[in-house]
């Protein structure tokens, strides 16, 4: 297997969605090529840090919560009246 | 059905609740009393049902409660913070005119998170982008050279230096990282909600994939 063809099919690996021939394929071709093998490792550490990011909103900076409402309130009151 | 609902929403409503739980600890210092251990904390759908009436208070404490998750998808998946803000604005209206027809089906939390995806993806359509989020090819595909990588130089990916280069994805590519890798949809939600192919939400997010890790390796040179 060539490294392109490996490169495209390591999402679908990492999500256990290819054929088991062709994820022997592939794994054969990552421990032979530590280019590849590199780019495996770091799609499976950014997914594991999207999950995170999911859990905890810690890493955003959040805008001023009550000006927001003010905002909103007014809209409300225009729509009701 | 507990199939239908992505594993890290779950979570976000199992946060959210215990999250609740420790602020009002908080407001007591710290201290559960009694009087606090037998106040019960109104459910979203109990304030959804009072917002309904006209109770603003109910209202109010449905945006405190759920403010801050819908600013982080909205920026996550607009990476503008004005825009976020405005968007987070619209969907509490949205959500004030509409907060009627919830009928406790499915959890609260569900039911505004798929809002305030619908919102933001019709912005991005009426914005002109809709042909960016249907193109498969959206960006040229990167290239692996042989020689060029060395996984000894790849940057520790921290939290903040991911949300930075989350932010740099092209609208479509964001859409769907955020989406599956962030929110936990799987492809099929996504298709139906992008009106994308399943095919299509898979070729993106492997792509956004590796765009993130294109951006983040410029990150650490820069740094």
């Amino acid at each position: 297997m060539e490294c392109e063809e490996s490169v495209e099919l390591l999402s679908e690996l990492h999500a256990g969605n290819v054929e088991e021939s062709t994820a022997l394929l592939i794994r054969r071709h990552l421990a032979d090529c530590p280019p590849c093998c590199g780019v495996y490792e770091d799609l499976q550490t950014i997914v594991v840090t999207a999950t995170s990011l999911g859990q905890s909103n810690d890493s955003l900076e959040f805008p001023d919560e009550e000006r927001i409402w003010q905002r909103i309130t007014v809209i409300r009151r225009t729509t009701v009246h | 059905m507990l199939i239908a609902f992505p594993i890290r929403v779950i979570w976000w409503i199992i946060i959210g609740n215990i999250m609740s739980i420790a602020d009002d600890n908080k407001k007591d210092g710290g201290v559960v009393t009694a009087e606090a251990a037998n106040k019960k904390e109104p459910t979203d759908l109990e304030l959804a049902q009072r917002s309904a009436k006209g109770d603003g208070d109910a209202f109010e404490q449905i945006y405190r409660r759920h403010f801050r998750r819908v600013y982080a998808l909205c920026m996550r998946m607009m990476s503008d913070p004005v825009r976020a803000e405005d968007m987070t604005q619209e969907v509490f209206v949205q959500l004030f005119n509409k907060i009627g027809s919830f009928r406790g089906e499915s959890a609260f939390t569900t039911w505004l998170h798929r809002m305030t995806v619908n919102l933001v993806l019709m912005y991005f359509r009426k914005a002109s982008t809709r042909s960016e989020l249907l193109t498969e090819e959206g960006e040229t595909p990167i290239q692996i050279v042989r020689g060029t990588e060395n996984p000894e130089t790849m940057p520790v990916v921290d939290r903040i230096a991911l949300e930075r280069a989350v932010q740099q994805l092209p609208p479509g590519y964001r859409s769907v990282f955020v989406l599956h890798d962030v929110e936990g949809y799987e492809h099929d939600e996504i298709s139906k909600m992008m009106g994308i192919s399943a095919g299509t939400s898979k070729s993106q997010l492997h792509k956004a994939r590796l765009k993130l890790r294109q951006l983040l390796r410029q990150q650490a040179a820069l740094n």
